[in-house]
């Protein structure tokens, strides 16, 4: 009857078969292509993503994070320029900082940090990025669901 | 004793505003069984003030401070307030030259209460700082970073589900007071709803709050509903000083962590393992290497 | 620059909570919680945090208006005060007074409300008057005071932290009464057994140990059925039943009709979880409990409030610390208002209007003639208006345009009278209508006290001055007396008024604005100046002596969902506003939060009538029609849908049933068939 019995309700929702949704944060000086960036993750997680191009991974303030969550969404993935190359100089410094923090924070209110990834990466070298992502998604799926399962 | 603490105060207090050096001081007045903030302005209004009481005063003392001329605003501080005068000097919400602190030093029976862990101002005007003693009590920390993360999420869901959006957390705090609050914006937290959606509203006011909270306690004197708020920000404050040996209300001269480069540190050794771990998780992940 | 605290009482609901207003230079800057306040102890809700936030707002009346043509204008206060006194004289001596009407104000102070009390009786010699109080709890007015001889809140709202097992019954508290919903979940975090009773699965439901979802307007068959089960099981209470209760065998008769069985049927209950509610709450050592609107806003209110009565009484669970039936009332001084003898059939502190001796005491005290017969409540007077008997209104703080059921007719109704007087701080929706509008102070800029829901009388002070030309409500009535050559409305202000409504009124004779002061508040009954107050009633006898038990048959609502109209309709308040929004709706905090209302609509049907969330519908009934938009929520279930009262653009009153209870003569807020229809948008 109480609210944190009916949590678990959802439990099976999650395994191998369960498909994430997922939040793309890209940063646009090294992403800029929302539909490239579609491109690289794995075809079913594709669909369902939500892609929202950034001007800096430091743009990225908790609010987007409690926004996603709140909305549902199983993962929240950053994609930002190595470190040395971004735009605005030391905002992805920042931005690591922030989401060292903020990963903590996250599994302190019940919520697994491996929710949160941040991928300071090279944007041309396409196949580690896809596989990064893939098994990122993967990651996700074994996770389950948001809602139920913190 | 407590007379005496109040004695000196209050000594202190007129001596203030007789030497000019401020011109008000605000304070808690006391008497019909009710304590309430007080800007005391000549010296033998003085007798009324009080230290039965712990107020946010900071909050008062900026709403003053909008409007203030001329003269220095004298605030009778404790511990708690003094820390959230440093911090509001970090963010430059005030202009330290126009306000002065009468410092007092908490009782151990106030300190207890509290659970505080520093109860005294640096600079202290009445009553004895209780110096090595800490009141703060990390079992009930610990009971909950000894859970699993789908335990805290039950924890968690449950005692946040209580919230009636009162906004009473945020009007106490001395540290929350943004021009434009987030938790207003229907972007970012849904408007008319009680409970607020998890975690949106409680995630937000905590991450905004993780390099200014000094641990006064206020938010959690001001729920309605009991939820155990200090709980989070202490977790959150244990992280900040693990993570990058930081303190909030220490030292108006240290910057935030979150608005400085990773040159800038400061790290602990473990917080500096923990960047490294977390980076080289993202090495690991991407095939990058190297700081 | 000046800065002080002023305390002060939270202008919203009956909750009562304690608050310092903040002055900087003479205006109302912020709003703190009292620390030291037994009620709020150091917190607010989003209402009371913004309490502070509506009384400066340019759209205060600042100058009275009166009609010319089709249009109200400002005027000054000498040709307002002249022109009203002129025309009630006028009416009344070609009327008689039984044709003027007096609606007093839940949100006024006490020392306002007996002015207005006096007025009417003494000056214009009717007893019609009334108040909200009839929309709201009149029920359990009458049917406490019929069962115990006292109808108010047995216990205080501290004292719920001591209840063992809560029953709250048709009363969302956190949305409505949050600081004693506060109190539940204290409760709860000692170990108290909380059950929830309501038709919508309320925020509350959330922390109960058991919900209970019954239909719409069954309650009388669920607490009969829980009654049945006590009886049958032996676990009521029957030295208490034998030494301070009467009329036992009748109910025990009567309940046994509502076999567990017959209780599903009415109700939908399942038989289990009727019996473990009825277990708890029997053999709980202190059990409280909690109801409001959804038991009192029925045709069938008084029953209601009757079969809890009965439920207490059986088992001994009233008159002991923590433990009692506990009316939250909503106003912040509705039980003010109503100790004050806003009421057709009462003076001062429930002296009835035809028992000789109260009478003979007043007109002593009064030096005039008063009525006998007990004057017209809300609803009748609405009806008589119309029907052209009451030719003259006298509204103090109120907005029967949004309040009262089936607004349409109220308007109708208005429109017809001769003389229509509204005193308010705002050009309201009733104000609108009004021949002449006197501009009045907000409960920041005058002196008095309010009784908060449980019994507790507590002062307001003067924060800052009149905003514009408004007064307070006590000198524009005291002032229209004077005119109107009556004499006693001499007053050098709010104490003086105390004063007198403590010499006339037997509970509050212990009290004088100096004890106020001095403890911070005082609960009725205080009968000497060395009396305490009451923490909680009926500790060893009922006020009226024994205890009556009264046999309760269910009657279904009087509109019962058809073909036409296929689903039901239920009002009531949301969390960020307060009743008509005149205030809240103002404030820009809350208005922020909700700036429209909406219909809430369970998932199920929303799929079946192919509207989605938040779309724009319409919402009518046999008595009129609303467009509003739809919330889709689990919080009602299929074939019930909510719309709050508070918002003029969407009025739920617009659709309510104005059939009414016989004995206390509420209206079916509560319940009403209507159909929802998918507004089609042109091409």
């Amino acid at each position: 009857m109480r609210i944190y019995e009916r949590l678990g309700e959802g439990f099976r929702e999650g395994g191998p078969d369960y498909l994430p949704s997922l939040a793309v944060f890209h940063c646009r000086w090294c992403f800029p292509d929302a539909e490239r960036v579609r491109a690289m993750l794995p075809e079913r997680a594709a669909e369902k993503a939500l892609l929202v191009r950034v001007d800096c991974t430091a743009r990225i303030e908790a609010e987007f994070v409690a926004k996603a969550f709140s909305e549902g969404y199983d993962g929240l993935l950053v994609l930002g320029c190595e470190l040395g190359e971004c735009h605005h100089l030391t905002g992805n410094h920042r931005a690591l900082k922030r989401f060292a923090l903020l990963r903590n924070m996250l599994s302190l209110l019940g919520i697994y940090p491996e929710r949160l990834r941040l991928m300071l990466v090279p944007p041309f070298d396409e196949e580690l990025v896809r596989a990064s992502i893939s098994e990122y998604v993967s990651e996700l799926g074994e996770l389950g669901s948001f809602r139920y399962l913190g | 004793m407590e007379e005496r603490r109040e004695e000196q105060a209050r000594e202190r207090a007129r001596s203030m505003l007789l030497s000019g050096e401020a011109r008000a001081v605000l304070g808690l007045r006391g008497g019909r069984g009710q304590v309430l903030p007080y800007l005391f302005s000549r010296p033998e209004e003085l007798g009324d003030l009080s230290l039965s009481g712990i107020y946010p005063l900071a909050k008062v003392a900026l709403r003053l401070l909008e409007k203030w001329e001329g003269g220095r605003l004298a605030v009778v501080s404790r511990g708690c307030d003094e820390r959230h005068f440093v911090e509001l000097e970090k963010k430059n919400a005030l202009d330290t030259r126009r306000v002065a602190l009468i410092g007092v030093a908490c009782t151990e029976e106030e300190a207890r209460e509290c659970g505080c862990s520093r109860p005294y101002p640096n600079q202290v005007d009445a009553g004895h700082p209780l110096a090595d003693a800490d009141f703060f009590d990390r079992r009930e920390l610990e009971e909950l970073l000894g859970m699993k993360v789908s335990e805290r999420r039950r924890y968690w869901t449950e005692v946040l589900s209580r919230c009636i959006k009162c906004y009473g957390c945020r009007n106490s705090c001395p540290l929350c007071n943004c021009v434009d609050c987030r938790l207003e914006e229907s972007r970012w937290v849904r408007v008319g709803e009680i409970p607020p959606e998890y975690p949106s509203f409680h995630l937000i006011r905590a991450f905004h709050l993780a390099d200014k909270c000094v641990d006064c306690g206020a938010c959690e004197r001001a729920c309605p509903m009991h939820i155990p708020i200090r709980r989070l920000h202490r977790l959150i404050g244990e992280e900040m000083k693990r993570l990058f040996d930081y303190r909030a209300g220490r030292d108006a001269g240290e910057k935030s962590p979150l608005l400085t480069d990773l040159e800038e540190g400061p790290f602990t050794t473990e917080g500096e393992d923990e960047v490294a771990r977390f980076m080289e998780a993202v090495a690991r992940e991407v095939g990058w290497v190297g700081l | 620059m000046d800065y002080k605290a002023v305390p002060s009482v939270c202008p919203y609901c009956g909750c009562g909570c304690g608050l310092y207003l903040e002055v900087m230079d003479g205006h109302l800057v912020g709003t703190l919680p009292s620390p030291t306040h037994p009620i709020g102890r150091g917190s607010l809700c989003i209402k009371g945090w913004s309490a502070h936030e509506f009384v400066e707002r340019e759209a205060r009346l600042a100058r009275p208006l009166w009609k010319r043509g089709a249009n109200l204008e400002p005027t000054d206060w000498d040709t307002a005060l002249y022109f009203v006194a002129e025309r009630l004289k006028a009416i009344r001596d070609r009327y008689g007074p039984r044709s003027i009407a007096f609606l007093s104000s839940a949100k006024c102070t006490n020392e306002e409300n007996y002015v207005f009390m006096k007025f009417a009786r003494s000056v214009v010699g009717t007893n019609n008057i009334d108040h909200c109080a009839r929309l709201c709890h009149a029920p359990t007015v009458a049917g406490l005071a019929y069962a115990f001889g006292s109808g108010a809140m047995t216990n205080s709202v501290p004292e719920l932290d001591e209840a063992s097992c809560i029953l709250v019954i048709g009363s969302n508290t956190t949305e409505n009464h949050p600081m004693i919903a506060s109190r539940i979940i204290n409760a709860r975090e000692r170990g108290a057994y909380i059950i929830v009773v309501d038709p919508r699965r309320i925020h509350l439901a959330n922390y109960a140990d058991l919900y209970i979802q019954p239909r719409l307007g069954t309650d009388v068959a669920l607490v009969n059925g829980m009654m049945n089960v006590i009886i049958q099981e032996g676990w009521h209470d029957r030295e208490f039943i034998r030494s301070r209760t009467e009329n036992f065998e009748a109910l025990r008769a009567r309940v046994a009709e509502y076999t567990p069985e017959r209780v599903r049927e009415i109700t939908g209950v399942e038989p289990g979880l009727l019996r473990i509610a009825a277990r708890t709450y029997a053999l709980s050592p202190n059990s409280s409990i909690v109801y409001a609107m959804g038991i009192t806003e029925h045709v069938t209110g008084t029953d209601n409030v009757l079969t809890l009565a009965n439920l207490a009484m059986l088992c001994g669970q009233v008159g002991k610390r923590g433990s009692g039936i506990n009316p939250l009332r909503g106003q912040n001084n509705v039980q003010g208002a109503c100790d004050m003898g806003g009421l057709p059939d009462v003076y001062t502190g429930y002296q009835r209007v035809d028992d000789p001796a109260a009478r003979a005491k007043f007109e002593e005290a009064w030096g005039a003639l008063l009525p006998e017969e007990p004057g017209l409540t809300v609803v009748e007077m609405i009806d008589a208006a119309a029907e052209g008997e009451i030719r003259a209104m006298y509204i103090m703080g109120e907005n029967p345009m949004l309040s009262d059921p089936d607004i349409n007719h109220v308007r109708e109704a208005l429109a017809n009278l001769d003389l229509l007087v509204v005193q308010d701080i705002f050009l309201n929706e009733t104000a609108e209508l009004a021949t002449v509008v006197f501009p009045a102070c907000s409960f920041a800029e005058k002196d008095g006290t309010f009784t908060a829901t449980d019994r507790r009388v507590q002062r307001v002070h003067r924060a800052i001055d009149p905003v514009g030309h408004s007064r307070a409500d006590w000198e524009i009535v005291c002032d229209l007396a004077r005119i109107m050559g009556a004499g006693g409305f001499a007053y050098r202000g709010a104490e003086e008024i105390f004063e007198e409504i403590t010499r006339l009124t037997p509970s509050y004779a212990g009290m004088s604005y100096r004890r106020l002061e001095e403890n911070g508040y005082l609960q009725w009954p205080c009968p000497t100046e060395e009396h305490p107050g009451t923490e909680f009633l009926h500790r060893e006898g009922f006020a009226r002596g024994k205890g009556l038990f009264t046999p309760v048959t269910w009657k279904p609502p009087l509109e019962v969902a058809d073909e036409e109209y296929p689903l039901y309709l239920t009002t009531g308040r949301v969390h960020f506003h307060y009743h008509t929004g005149t205030m809240t709706r103002r404030s820009p905090t809350l208005n922020r939060e909700m700036s429209f209302g909406a219909v809430d609509l369970n998932p199920r049907d929303a799929e079946r009538l192919g509207v989605e969330d938040h779309e724009l519908v319409s919402v009518s009934s046999r008595r009129g029609e609303v467009k509003i938009r739809t919330r889709v929520t689990e919080m009602v279930p299929p074939g019930v849908v909510f719309i709050p009262f508070n918002f003029r653009e969407s009025a739920a009153n617009a659709l309510t049933n104005p059939a009414r209870d016989p004995v206390s003569k509420i209206p079916e807020f509560k319940v009403c068939a209507v159909k929802l229809e998918k507004v089609t948008t042109r091409r």
